[in-house]
């Protein structure tokens, strides 16, 4: 099993903590040399959701090279049992679609043919479609040992059951989309901190950068990059308990205001199950001694003509999904003591207050009336510079920056600007520092 | 002192032949006679070697005019209870000790037996007086009580005493500290004016020689023990036991050549034999002497990576090595996944490995075996050994049950690794567990002359807990070795012994998963393999050795078992059939000193292995591929029958023949024959693996293996040379399916690929002994494998031969061992060898999202080649006997340059785009200090 696998390199790195030492490393490798060998890719998977099939064809390319090459002008379409053609049509290059919605039927076996534009056709093997059971949503506070930080990791843990049992179904492949919305502190401007002047060490300098385009909220999505497979083979139930889909980490779901997560659940046959072990075995190898012997991973096409290797599946499988939304405060509570909310960096009580800053330049040209304040608004793109020990260089977010004039008989120049700012990291002000902006998806509910 | 100038006359090329007659002239009125040697030394550019305190109060006169050397030297000792031995142009003097002039033999040689020199034994008639005169001369000397070396030993009965006739003395050869015999001494006769009789002690130090009757002398050595030296007068058939002293400070003197003994005139061929205080000059990591790690610094004997467990001799996977512990199987060699050996060396005696002509008393596997002994306890006293590394600690203790008859051998190690986590600076590895722990206990009592019995346990664990992995979570992981033994061992005659032993060897592994407690689950696997053998062992007229024996074992594997784990679980309990089998084996060899040059070993070993029931077999459609598609039924078996067996002849025939004094050609054939099988898809040997036995689908394996080899001593055998070129067919090789799953599975013949295999190659080995000692060898070496079956998931690289992933054609190792003083040495290691192949990736793909590599052909790249040095040093404290404890720091850098070696490589995606990265384990220079201590 690919557990056997994964204990492997745990051990391994294991051993090599305790070997103190280990400076073990990983380096580049230059995978120019290496051959390269052209072969037909299928990924296409027919289910029993009503919507547009597709089916996406191409051919593999150079190890190292991030081109693509997808297979136009082919004729597709998949067989049923009962003979029924569904013609597929190139929407886009290499991939193939259904002209209407299409749903599989359960119990139905479907069969993939293609044929390319040389002429030479493929098809794969009969594959029947198994209703996929319900499934519902768990969720736990979990550790786990991160190879990337080499430390533990806190976050949560989503599992899957099939509560009303698993039917006729066995074998399953699952994937997941989330996101986590969350919402901004108030800050008028981002401006920067540029430094000190040599010769006048104890001036800096505010470049009030940009203005803050005022989010009031961004979304971070994340979507399965892995195989995950289920089964209740080996079980003593028809049933699947407590299986992993997916580990959000704290780093993920710090800040948030708001989390969903869909799984989707693919009911498959144990021919599609092997086919992707094999695959997630290969795909997850890390360079241990332990890993396994890899191979061609062969799946359930074929070419009519030849003996050519065809890679990929037609995949033919139930489905049935599930999207469940939480406020952070559903959470457990051992989610709740590492839960950091909205940084604590940004609670208003940690909101810098720098006075009696010394203004030396500005460009602000206006008119002043002495000993009343003005707005940073005034230096929209400006700069001001300042003299003051009490800022860290690097970006702020300028709550409220103010800025005074006043009269001093003992300075020679009489008058002196003095200002007032307000000061907060950027990670409170601009929600863009932790998210992508990502459009509010269409699913969301607050 | 005495000790001091031992040592140095064992390091030099000790020759007795074409010296210079120097002339020497002067005149010395009472003069010291250290002047007198300074006169000769400037004269004659000779130098002595001597303590000045022997010399203090001597003072010399006399006048030479134009006379030889050694008529000088004679005069000058005259009276003196010095006596001074020359080699060119040193002369070495001693106290109390003649040195022989007759040829030394070196310590390692091993001689059958056989009459060495080339001319025939004089005759010794006219000799029958002067043997008796002899004997006066000796008695007229103030013989010291206990100093045996000058006593002269009447052997047999004067009446009976039969001028010009030969007798057979014999007797055993042992420790004297601890009483043990001494296995492999040389015993040779140094009797002036005749020729070289000698023969080399059996495993329970019995030695018998046939003589000439009338005066002899009989010299002993072995290595790390001080010469022994008896004068004898034969009368007739008599009984001589000899006694040695441990040379303490010979030890770095004789390491080398301890290593290979592989004689000139010995038919075995493919030998490795390494002692243990050869594996302690070796730098190694981490400070863990580890005899295994030595091992791989041999011609032939390579891993897959470094720290990776299993070896591969001579093209052999890593499962066709037989490891043996006092006889009895171990089935997994490793302590954490193969950094160590689970051969804690203290308690070790040394290390044979056969990698060509493996004794016919020796079967089960193809590729080689690797006896390893352990270390008897002292009969004596108290004595123990212990030490400090990184690592572990360990400790070594001798413990004489019955003064003189029983001994008990104590050794345990264990690792602080739990410690070294919980300081490790990362919180997060806190709760983590990895360690590993052995102990040895060996119990040896002498229970009449004739009569030993030898008892003996071993326990190896190793456990791993990780900490919170919610994936695929293996919370605990604990494999264990457990070994026993019992031995009795009979001295019928003079010529004729032999032994008795019963042997258990047991290995398991579970690991446990709680962390999800409805998946939660406990499975294991393990292997109990219960043995006996009776071996014996008969010398005909000193040119027949004949071994025979019959073995037999018995297997019991369960080859795996799920079991849900708390009540929560909803896992199935899956427990697949125990597998049951029974090898069993006779053999006969004899090794035959057919004339002085030329020797025959020829033997054959008859092995018939059995699949016993209960159990199950599935019957497949012909002409398809065997999965559940083509099953077609069933045959039940009952407990005890025979489900299959498979049968036959292993031919083990060796010869050498002597092209002179110091070169020899030798040549080797032989077949063995493996039962049973490591699955295993991985490049390492891993825990996990999981052993089977052939059945009605697995065939077992075949190996014939032909060699031939020339080897050459130089200086007396300082310098020992050897080239050995070899090659080996081999039948039906285990391989798998790609992705093949192990785990669980009750038809491996779904997954399981057979097919021939080819290896050859060229070992070039040179190997110094001296106070430079060392050894450094060549191996040119390949090994393909072919796997053609009927479909293409059963067919790899389109059914031609490919290289196999430990195919690594050139290796070079140089270990090497200076002395600067007694007390300080430096060691230094070079290790090269080629890349081993590994599969890389000829495309990528993307499905469902998830970037693909596509792989073609199996091990069509081979990662870069591999560079290491390694320097150590070791510091000894003084050697004094009479110091209660002795003990040694060694500092060692491994991998001195830092060299980034790939160990393997791997695919990963990485901005979209599929790269390659190669792993290295030690990615940097790793300097180590250890602490060993002795009392």
């Amino acid at each position: 099993m690919k557990a056997s696998n994964h204990i492997h390199i745990k051990l391994l790195s294991l051993v090599v903590l305790v070997l103190l030492v280990i400076p073990s490393c990983v380096s580049e490798l230059d995978v120019a040399s290496f051959s390269f060998e052209r072969s037909v890719v299928v990924d296409a998977v027919f289910t029993d959701e009503e919507k547009v099939q597709t089916v996406r064809l191409s051919y593999t390319t150079p190890v190292g090279l991030d081109s693509l090459a997808p297979m136009t002008g082919a004729r597709v379409w998949v067989k049923d049992d009962l003979g029924t053609r569904i013609n597929f049509v190139e929407q886009t290059t290499g991939v193939y679609s259904t002209r209407q919605v299409f749903q599989g039927v359960e119990g139905r076996a479907y069969k993939l043919v293609f044929v390319t534009e040389e002429g030479k056709q493929y098809e794969s093997t009969s594959e029947v479609l198994v209703k996929s059971p319900t499934i519902e949503i768990s969720q736990r506070f979990a550790e786990l040992p991160s190879s990337e930080f080499n430390r533990n990791e806190q976050g949560l843990q989503f599992f899957i059951d099939t509560p009303d049992g698993a039917g006729k179904a066995q074998f399953f492949r699952y994937e997941w989309n989330d996101a986590s919305k969350r919402v901004p502190y108030p800050a008028k401007f981002n401006a920067l901190v540029e430094g000190l002047d040599r010769l006048q060490p104890e001036l800096q300098t505010i470049a009030v950068s940009r203005q803050v385009k005022n989010l009031k909220r961004c979304f971070q999505l994340g979507f399965s990059n892995n195989l995950i497979l289920g089964t209740t083979t080996g079980l003593s139930v028809n049933s699947i308990l407590d299986q992993h889909i997916r580990f959000a980490s704290m780093e993920r779901l710090n800040f948030m205001d708001r989390y969903t997560i869909e799984v989707i659940q693919y009911a498959v046959s144990q021919r599609a199950f092997n086919y992707y072990r094999a695959l997630k075995e290969f795909n997850e190898s890390n360079g241990s001694l332990f890993d396994q012997q890899p191979g061609i991973i062969l799946g359930n096409i074929k070419s009519l003509d030849d003996e050519e290797v065809v890679l990929g599946y037609f995949e033919v499988s139930g489905v049935t999904r599930q999207r469940k939304f939480y406020n952070p405060n559903e959470f457990n509570q051992e989610f709740a003591a590492v839960f950091l909310g909205l940084p604590a960096v940004c609670h208003p009580r940690n909101i810098k207050v720098v006075d009696n800053l010394e203004l030396l330049q500005t460009s602000y040209t206006g008119p002043f009336v002495l000993d009343t304040p003005i707005s940073i608004d005034y230096f929209r793109d400006g700069k001001v510079s300042f003299s003051s020990d009490r800022v860290r260089l690097g970006e702020v977010a300028l709550h409220d920056f103010v800025i005074t004039l006043r009269f001093d008989q003992n300075d020679p120049k009489g008058f002196r600007f003095f200002g007032k700012a307000l000061l907060a990291p950027v990670v409170c002000t601009d929600c863009r520092s932790h998210s992508e902006i990502g459009e509010e998806p269409t699913y969301w509910i607050d | 002192m005495k000790n001091l100038l031992f040592v140095l006359l064992l390091c030099v090329t000790l020759s007795a032949y074409a010296q210079e007659p120097l002339k020497f002239s002067g005149n010395f009125s009472n003069q010291p006679v250290q002047e007198v040697l300074q006169k000769i030394e400037s004269d004659l550019s000779l130098y002595f070697y001597y303590s000045p305190q022997w010399l203090d109060s001597l003072a010399f006169s006399g006048v030479f005019n134009e006379a030889p050397v050694a008529e000088v030297l004679d005069k000058v000792f005259e009276g003196t209870d010095l006596f001074y031995y020359r080699a060119q142009t040193k002369v070495y003097l001693t106290k109390g000790i003649d040195i022989i002039q007759t040829p030394e033999i070196v310590g390692d040689l091993k001689i059958d037996s056989v009459v060495v020199s080339e001319k025939q034994p004089v005759e010794v008639e006219e000799d029958t007086g002067k043997g008796l005169i002899f004997t006066r001369e000796y008695r007229e000397k103030a013989v010291v009580e206990n100093d045996l070396e000058n006593y002269v030993f009447e052997i047999g009965d004067r009446t009976a005493f039969k001028p010009g006739e030969n007798s057979t003395i014999a007797g055993f050869i042992r420790d004297n500290e601890t009483n043990e015999a001494i296995k492999d001494a040389l015993i040779y006769t140094s009797t002036e004016g005749n020729s070289t009789v000698s023969t080399v002690s059996s495993a329970d130090g019995f030695y018998s020689l046939s003589l000439p009757n009338g005066q002899n002398e009989l010299q002993v050595q072995f290595t790390g023990k001080k010469r022994a030296k008896r004068k004898i007068v034969l009368f007739s058939d008599g009984k001589l036991d000899i006694g040695m002293d441990v040379d303490v400070i010979a030890l770095n003197e004789v390491i080398v050549s301890a290593a290979r003994e592989k004689s000139l005139e010995n038919p075995i061929m493919g030998i490795e034999k390494l002692s243990i205080r050869d594996a302690k000059v070796v730098p190694v990591v981490l400070g863990e002497r580890d005899i295994l790690k030595v091992a791989t610094t041999f011609a032939g004997v390579q891993t897959v990576g470094e720290g990776a467990a299993g070896f591969n001799v001579r093209g052999g996977k890593s499962d066709q090595n037989l490891f043996l512990l006092d006889g009895v199987t171990v089935y997994n060699a490793a302590h954490f996944m193969g950094f160590f050996s689970v051969f804690n060396s203290d308690a070790l005696e040394g290390l044979e490995i056969h990698k060509s002509s493996i004794p016919t008393k020796y079967g089960g596997r193809l590729s080689s075996i690797f006896e390893v002994t352990s270390k008897k306890g002292s009969k004596e006293k108290l004595s123990g050994e212990g030490g400090i590394s990184p690592i572990a600690a360990r400790l070594t203790v001798e413990v004489p049950v019955v003064q003189d008859k029983a001994s008990l051998l104590v050794s345990g190690r264990t690792t602080y690794s739990d410690w070294v986590l919980n300081s490790v600076k990362n919180v997060d590895f806190r709760e983590n567990k990895v360690s590993f722990s052995d102990l040895i206990l060996r119990y040896d009592h002498d229970l009449s002359g004739k009569d030993n019995l030898s008892l003996s346990g071993y326990a190896s664990q190793d456990d791993f807990r990780l900490n919170s992995d919610t994936l695929f979570s293996f919370s605990d992981f604990a494999h264990v070795n457990t070994l026993a033994s019992a031995k009795w061992t009979h001295v019928f005659n003079g010529s004729f012994d032999g032994s008795i032993s019963g042997t258990y060897s047991k290995y398991g592994y579970e690991f446990e998963s709680t962390q999800s407690p409805p998946n939660a689950f406990l499975q294991d696997f393990d292997i109990e393999e219960i043995g006996a053998k009776a071996d014996f062992n008969y010398g005909l007229r000193d040119r027949h050795e004949f071994n025979f024996g019959v073995e037999t074992k018995r297997y019991k594997i369960n080859p795996g078992s799920k079991m849900p784990l708390g009540p929560e679980s909803i896992i199935a309990p899956n427990i697949l059939d125990e597998e049951q089998g029974r090898e069993s084996a006779f053999y006969f060899s004899d090794q035959f000193t057919v004339s002085p040059t030329f020797s025959v070993s020829a033997g054959i070993r008859y092995s018939i292995y059995s699949a016993l029931g209960p159990g199950s077999s599935f019957l497949y459609q012909e002409s398809l591929p065997k999965n559940s598609d083509s099953r077609i039924g069933t045959i039940d078996y009952a407990k005890g029958d025979v489900i299959k067996t498979y049968q036959g002849a292993e031919s083990r025939v060796s010869a050498s023949y002597l092209l002179g004094e110091s070169s020899s050609v030798k040549a080797s054939y032989s077949r063995t024959r493996q039962y049973i099988h490591a699955l295993s898809n991985t490049a390492s040997i891993s825990p996990t693996d999981i052993w089977r036995l052939s059945n009605e689908h697995i065939r077992p394996q075949i190996a014939d293996q032909f060699s031939l080899g020339y080897y050459r001593d130089f200086f007396d055998g300082s310098l020992e040379t050897s080239i050995e070129v070899y090659t080996k067919k081999l039948q039906d090789l285990q391989d798998f399916k790609t992705g093949a799953d192990f785990l669980l599975n009750n038809t491996i013949e779904s997954i399981a690929l057979q097919g021939p295999g080819k290896s050859y190659g060229v070992e070039l080995s040179i190997k110094k002994s001296g106070r430079l000692n060392g050894w450094f060898n060549y191996t040119y070496a390949r090994t393909f494998i072919k796997l053609s079956g009927q479909t293409a998931e059963e067919t790899i690289n389109g059914g031609e031969f490919f290289p196999t992933n430990y195919d690594k054609p050139h290796t070079i190792n140089l270990v090497s061992n200076y002395d600067v003083t007694k007390r300080f040495s430096v060691s230094y290691n070079l290790s090269y060898s080629t890349g081993r192949p590994v599969t890389v990736p000829v495309g990528s793909y993307v499905i469902q999202g998830l970037e693909l590599v596509n792989y073609s052909d199996r091990n069509s790249f081979r990662i870069p080649d591999y560079v290491r040095m390694d320097l150590g040093f070791t510091l000894k404290e003084g050697h004094r006997n009479t110091k209660l404890s002795h003990a040694f720091w060694s500092f060692s850098i491994y991998n001195l340059l830092g060299r980034d070696n790939p160990f393997s490589i791997f695919f990963d995606l990485k901005d979209g785009k599929v790269k390659g990265y190669k792993l290295s384990v030690f990615g940097s220079a790793i300097p180590t200090i250890s602490y060993n201590f002795k009392f």
